[in-house]
């Protein structure tokens, strides 16, 4: 899976501009697991209005430090894309994470 | 722009690291090498410099950092604090009160968290800080420090446990692994509670609690996701490394509480039945969430080096060497010679990460 920032070509893909920046956000990985945030369902919503994107992150429990990391990836992955020239990120615990929010591929790596 | 390094977190940093390197110093006079000693504390505070001066203080940082409210920071700043207050030879009421506060704090910390989002593993993280708050409370009624042992193991090994039976999540735990992991715990747990009734029922406490390692060192080798992301490259494949080589040596030091009893028997026993732990499986954990730990408190750079693997062998290496020929044959020499090993894995350690770092800020700033 090409994990590539997001680039003009995929800009002008087919897709919605959401839909894209989801894609990107493939590229920041949970260090601990070496899976993106996207695949273990760690992010509960994106949209973009007006070249501000905002992100709704969890993380798997709210004793793990790794929020304003991951919120510093997001950040960082979104800006270099271009598409957007802020990203507003919120860290929720509600609903809380569970492992079934892991897509279908992500369960199979992990023996489900 | 890069994130800004939050400037209130490195005098907490600092005081962790302050305590790391005299508690090292300070296990370089208990290997007897002819050093000067610095403080009256440095060798006598050894134990407790490195298990909450450094390790109280980077737990509970990282626990404030976590839940991200400005008092849960007051708990790493009394631990450091604490930690910096045994070694400067305070009246050690001052030491062990800030160590105790902190530990309260810590607790208070897991109980907001736990309401944000209740869960067993919480509680078993929570139960670890309970241990520190007791170990400090017994400290402060007076008790020797080898009694405090167990305790202090229990805050370390129900911390580390509980984060990875989080994690553990992701691998889809049965029912059963749950309750296996349960029973470890809770054998654990009642040897800790049996080292502190009756000075006849210590023994059989500390025989107890290594019972209740070896079932929590089984349960991590079968059920850690470490099993599986160890086939992932880079960072993932060093975190689990460092992971599943800490259970092996839980498990080894499981085996040597549950057959020595005594844990003060002989020298070679204790030094076995504390570094097992302490070096073999908590300073692996420490070494392998590193990468992690430091980008998410501090906001730098760590990125993965393949020569992160240098100090973690050595650790390893010089651990066997340490207990399997100085503590199990005898030998002063191998002792000597693999503790000194063990801390220059640790002074390895920092130093690779600082090299990481300032490589990674450099690439950073020319990009």
């Amino acid at each position: 899976m090409s994990r590539a920032p997001l680039s003009v070509t995929q800009l002008l893909a087919p897709g919605t501009e959401t839909e894209q920046l989801r894609y990107a956000l493939r590229e920041v990985i949970d260090p601990e697991l070496g899976i993106d945030i996207v695949s273990l369902g760690l992010v509960y919503g994106l949209e973009v209005n007006d070249r501000v994107a905002a992100v709704v992150l969890t993380t798997t429990t709210p004793a793990c430090p790794l929020g304003q990391y991951i919120t510093d990836q997001v950040r960082r992955v979104l800006l270099a894309g271009g598409a957007v020239d802020r990203v507003e990120v919120v860290i929720t615990h509600e609903p809380a994470w569970t492992p079934e929010m892991m897509a279908e591929e992500t369960k199979r790596v992990f023996g489900w | 722009m890069p994130p800004k390094i939050p400037r209130a977190r490195l005098p907490l940093f600092i005081a962790a690291l302050v305590c790391l390197l005299a508690g090292l110093w300070g296990g370089l006079l208990l290997l007897g090498l002819p050093l000067p000693t610095l403080l009256s504390t440095t060798a006598e505070g050894h134990g407790v410099l490195m298990a909450l001066g450094f390790l109280g203080t980077v737990i509970s940082l990282e626990r404030a950092v976590a839940l991200g409210r400005p008092w849960a920071f007051a708990s790493p700043a009394l631990a450091g604090a604490g930690g910096v207050a045994v070694l400067v030879s305070l009246p050690p009421v001052v030491g062990r009160l800030l160590l105790c506060a902190a530990s309260i704090v810590l607790v208070v910390v897991y109980v907001v968290v736990h309401r944000i989002q209740p869960a067993l593993h919480l509680r078993v993280m929570a139960a670890g800080a309970v241990c520190w708050y007791v170990a400090t409370l017994f400290w402060l009624m007076g008790w020797p420090l080898p009694r405090l042992v167990p305790w202090i193991a229990g805050f370390l090994v129900l911390t580390i446990i509980g984060e990875r039976l989080e994690l553990a999540r992701v691998a889809f735990l049965a029912p059963t692994s749950v309750r296996q992991f349960l029973v470890g715990a809770v054998v654990f747990g009642v040897g800790l509670i049996l080292t502190t009734t009756t000075a006849a029922a210590v023994s059989t406490g500390v025989r107890v609690a290594g019972a209740g390692m070896i079932a929590l060192a089984v349960w991590g080798s079968v059920h850690d996701v470490a099993r599986r992301t160890v086939k992932i490259p880079g960072v993932t494949r060093f975190m689990a490394v460092c992971l599943l080589a800490g259970y092996v040596w839980l498990f080894i030091g499981g085996v040597i509480w549950l057959f020595a009893g005594d844990l003060g028997a002989s020298v070679a026993i204790y030094d076995a039945a504390l570094h097992t732990v302490f070096l073999g499986f908590v300073m692996s954990m420490i070494f392998g969430h590193a990468p992690v730990i430091v980008p998410a408190v501090l906001r730098v750079r760590l990125p993965f080096r393949p020569w992160f693997y240098g100090h973690v062998g050595l650790l390893h290496a010089s651990l066997m060497v340490r207990v399997l020929v100085g503590d199990g044959l005898g030998s002063a020499l191998y002792w000597r010679v693999g503790g000194v090993g063990t801390e220059l894995a640790v002074l390895g350690f920092l130093a690779s990460s600082v090299i990481a770092v300032r490589q990674a800020n450099r690439k950073g700033r020319s990009a």
